[in-house]
């Protein structure tokens, strides 16, 4: 992956500075993407846990998903 | 000085005119005055002028030209001081990953409106970021937002965090953002209040957080969650205290 690149515009003078994001800002930029990754594993997982639940209480109950959205409609 | 006068004088019917009485009153055109106490003397007394509104005058004290309303006096020119009001203090274009503005707030304004306009990303819909100065921590917020095209509305947010979520970004349509921050410079907690708009996505944001530690900020910065390329030009106004 390309560097991802930081650009500083001082407000004062005008001068405007563009390089690749420094160590500490790469470190920052990696965790806060593997965050997001893992957030987005969990919550798919736990939608995927909420819809294997739901379906296994409709098989019991006989009905398809679209009848209960009837039901309860 | 050569132009200053002390009195405006009145004229009667049948009164011979001295060309001295001439030389400050009518070749000055607006009477000068040293200071708003001569200025005050110069009028309404023996052989003055009444004053009387449309009146004008210079002050050599300050430096201005006023005029007299009919009850006081009020300055014409050079404009009076801003002391309330927006003003510009600096544009910019959105660029790279990430985008500072440094030197932004200071101790002339207390609070900031921040305008971002035209703001695309070169990819994807990442979540756009925003930071105060170099701080990575102590930022909590609350967002909720608004799904047109799905119709649903969503609501997000942390009670401490490395930044505070602000908007979706598109990759074709621009989204917008603006942006109100109270007291960045003072050493204080700083927050804000944010409404943002992605036209791509028909999802509409609001966003209000702050940065919990109390510290004194001179920049802040705009970024996003997957370190897209971005555009869009942003304008730094500062509220007249």
């Amino acid at each position: 992956m390309t560097t991802p690149q930081k650009t500083i515009i001082d407000c004062v003078t005008g001068e405007i500075v563009t390089r690749d994001f420094n160590e500490t800002e790469l470190t920052q930029f990696e965790a806060e993407t593997a965050q997001i990754k893992k957030d987005a594993t969990a919550k798919a997982k736990a939608e995927k846990a909420l819809a294997d639940k739901q379906q296994t209480i409709l098989d019991r109950l006989g009905l398809t998903a679209d009848e209960f959205k009837t039901l309860i409609g | 000085m050569a132009n200053t006068q002390t009195t405006v004088p009145t004229f009667i019917p049948g009164q011979v005119l001295e060309a001295s009485q001439l030389v400050n009153s009518a070749a000055t055109g607006v009477p000068v005055f040293a200071t708003t106490g001569t200025r005050d003397a110069g009028f309404g007394g023996a052989g003055e002028k009444a004053l009387a509104e449309g009146q004008l005058c210079y002050l050599e004290s300050t430096n201005v030209v006023q005029y007299y309303d009919g009850a006081a006096w009020a300055t014409l020119a050079p404009a009076p001081a801003v002391s309330s009001g927006l003003t510009l203090i600096a544009t910019g274009s959105l660029s790279g990953a990430s985008t500072t503005f440094s030197s932004a707030f200071s101790a002339t304004y207390r609070n900031y409106f921040i305008t971002i306009n035209e703001m695309t990303c070169s990819a994807g819909n990442p979540d756009m970021y925003f930071t105060l100065g170099a701080a990575t921590t102590n930022y909590a917020y609350s967002q909720m937002y608004v799904d047109q095209a799905r119709a649903w509305s969503f609501n997000q947010g942390s009670t401490s965090d490395s930044k505070i979520i602000m908007n979706n970004m598109a990759s074709t349509d621009p989204s917008t953002a603006n942006i109100q921050i109270d007291q960045p410079f003072l050493t204080n907690e700083t927050s804000l209040i944010a409404s943002g708009l992605n036209y791509q996505q028909s999802q509409w944001f609001q966003t209000a957080g702050k940065h919990n530690a109390n510290t004194s900020f001179t920049s802040f910065t705009i970024s996003n969650s997957t370190g897209a390329t971005m555009t869009g030009s942003v304008a730094i106004y500062g509220f007249g205290i």
